[in-house]
């Protein structure tokens, strides 16, 4: 019945359509009609929100520093400030692509065994990627400083069982911030592969099985090709979050890790320094979008929705 | 078999790494110990008390509450409608739309904030709720768009059409088809933005520092000063809340009303 009931009803929003458009120039009606449209309206709307608290405010920083003098003079530094500025950006790269390659790795690992374990076992290990993902940056961050701390379990650990005999420091350190990062970022790319991985047809790893391939074989040239999108889409969105971490690093970092988000906030909270601040600022967003540019294009926003799904499955 | 045993060893042992925080974190909570000891010696729930007596701790809880609650309350209206759109209409633009609603999440909070902390402070409400607010409705309007339209994409529209066939305009049909049968996916949204502003930091360091603070921006300060025992605490009690919303969020999105 519902079939018969669809076209009158189509015709109805058709009338309604015009009778709310109405466009008094009908060169560009059809154009015209869909752009008022009640959908387009409420799509717009949302959209206006955002560029006015979003693209406005960011805009405008850039256009306002960018004609300050304090611009003009950090781009012309040459002593010991541009030294620091360099090894910020160049401490920022060094770190995202580590973090993004070590959560690859880790993150496939745990994906690849969640899909080829039993349902029940899944549902219980899905819950330990899932569980610190709704875990605020700054609990986890802190539950790592409690763990690697002087009198903390691994320092503990280890005397008990002999191998050292004066606490590590552990905390303040390079691998401490990896950890701290890895440990964040880590779902989200489990999560991303793990969609690419279940999506794989079953038949072809059979497929491939039947033709003589080994099991090193089914992964190199059947599932690892076609979980690709899966990694490149965590690998971005781990890139691009690193690029701005501020919380890990500030707080368990060493003092030789200070990178682009917390030299920003050293600039503007304690020197002033807002000339500095967008020349460091502008190199991160330029990289930003030109990544999510590329995503969008390559990877699809479908792909990105996947992670953000993720959390509403959570 | 040997392959995928050690395969399983490491795979768990990475997820107990990833879940570590959480395991450190609640049980020193319920220390007795006056200082930061893991595992604790004794059990207790002082903490719990000194925490719950703590009005400086209490008011920053409440500000987070507050901001978060009407920043929903605005983003949920504003992201359900957006979604709608993006899910039915066909329009110029609307791709772009599609990725443009999603740069919120993945651009630099850091630069957001630092932007936002120039904007206010020129147009005064550097520092107060209402700067809060307009900042959280655009970090939550995402997830919310994100998460209603999975929800209208999986609603069978013609139920709409029909209502509409029978007479009722396009508000009637929608306020007595449409939202009685998707509520529970834009109440999923809703939880879920909460969760995420209730939780943001950088944002909030930047344009809340001295009158308004949020509770993440009091956790991060005491954090950086010195490790407080007091935090196990409230950490266990964020995360304990976090879980409870998470939760009903996942039961939310499983609800069929069809």
């Amino acid at each position: 019945m519902a079939g018969g009931v669809r076209p009158a009803a189509v015709e109805l929003i058709g009338v309604q359509a015009t009778a709310v458009a109405a466009p008094p120039a009908s060169r560009f009606g059809p154009a015209l009609r869909s752009l008022t449209s009640r959908y387009a309206i409420l799509a717009w709307t949302g959209a206006a929100w955002l560029l006015v608290w979003f693209v406005v405010p960011v805009v405008w920083m850039i256009w306002e520093l960018i004609g300050n003098q304090e611009f003009q003079d950090t781009l012309s530094f040459t002593g010991a400030e541009r030294t620091v500025n360099l090894r910020a950006l160049r401490n920022t790269f060094e770190t995202s692509a580590v973090t993004t390659i070590l959560c690859l790795i880790g993150g496939y690992i745990v994906a690849y065994f969640l899909v080829n374990v039993g349902p029940r076992i899944r549902i219980i290990l899905m819950a330990l990627v899932l569980i610190p993902y709704w875990v605020s940056i700054i609990i986890r961050t802190y539950g790592l400083i409690v763990a690697l701390g002087r009198k903390g379990i691994v320092n503990e650990a280890l005397i008990d069982l002999g191998l050292i005999s004066e606490p590590l420091r552990m905390v303040f350190t390079t691998n401490a911030m990896y950890l701290g990062l890895v440990q964040i970022l880590l779902p989200y790319v489990v999560l991303t592969v793990y969609t690419s991985l279940e999506a794989i047809d079953k038949n072809l790893l059979t497929a491939a099985r039947s033709l003589g391939a080994g099991s090193w074989g089914v992964f190199r040239k059947v599932t690892l090709p076609l979980s690709l999108p899966g990694v490149y889409a965590g690998g971005i969105i781990v890139f691009i979050i690193t690029l701005g971490a501020y919380v890990t690093p500030a707080l368990i970092g060493g003092p030789g890790d200070i990178m682009i988000a917390q030299l920003v906030w050293i600039n503007v909270t304690e020197f002033g320094a807002f000339g500095t601040a967008i020349v460091l600022v502008l190199p991160l967003i330029v990289i930003t979008m030109v990544l999510f540019v590329v995503f969008n294009r390559f990877v699809g926003v479908d792909k990105m929705l996947g992670a953000g799904g993720a959390r509403e499955r959570g | 078999m040997g392959q995928k045993l050690l395969l399983g060893i490491v795979a768990v042992a990475i997820l107990l790494f990833i879940a570590s925080p959480i395991f450190v974190v609640l049980p020193l909570s319920f220390s007795d110990a006056r200082g930061i000891q893991f595992p604790p010696e004794a059990y207790s729930l002082r903490r719990f008390r000194e925490f719950f007596g703590a009005e400086d701790w209490l008011n920053a809880l409440w500000t987070s509450a507050k901001v978060s609650f009407f920043a929903v309350l605005v983003a949920t209206p504003l992201g359900t409608g957006m979604a709608l759109g993006l899910v039915r209409g066909k329009f110029p633009g609307k791709n772009f739309l599609n990725s443009f609603v999603i740069l919120p999440l993945v651009f630099p909070t850091l630069i957001y904030g630092l932007s936002l902390f120039f904007l206010y402070r020129r147009i005064g409400i550097y520092d107060t709720e209402l700067g809060l607010v307009l900042a959280y409705i655009v970090v939550g309007l995402p997830f919310i768009v994100l998460i209603t339209a999975a929800r209208f994409r999986s609603f069978d529209e013609s139920l709409e059409l029909t209502a509409m066939s029978l007479g009722a305009n396009w508000w009637k049909a929608f306020f007595k088809v449409t939202l009685p049968l998707t509520w529970s996916g834009i109440a999923a949204g809703a939880i879920i933005a909460f969760i995420i502003v209730f939780d943001e930091l950088i944002i909030a360091l930047f344009i809340s520092r001295i009158q308004e603070v949020t509770l993440p921006v009091k956790m991060f300060n005491s954090l950086e000063l010195e490790v407080d025992p007091l935090l196990a605490v409230i950490a266990s009690f964020l995360i304990i809340n976090s879980l409870i919303l998470a939760g009903l969020a996942a039961l939310l999105t499983r609800v069929r009303h069809q």
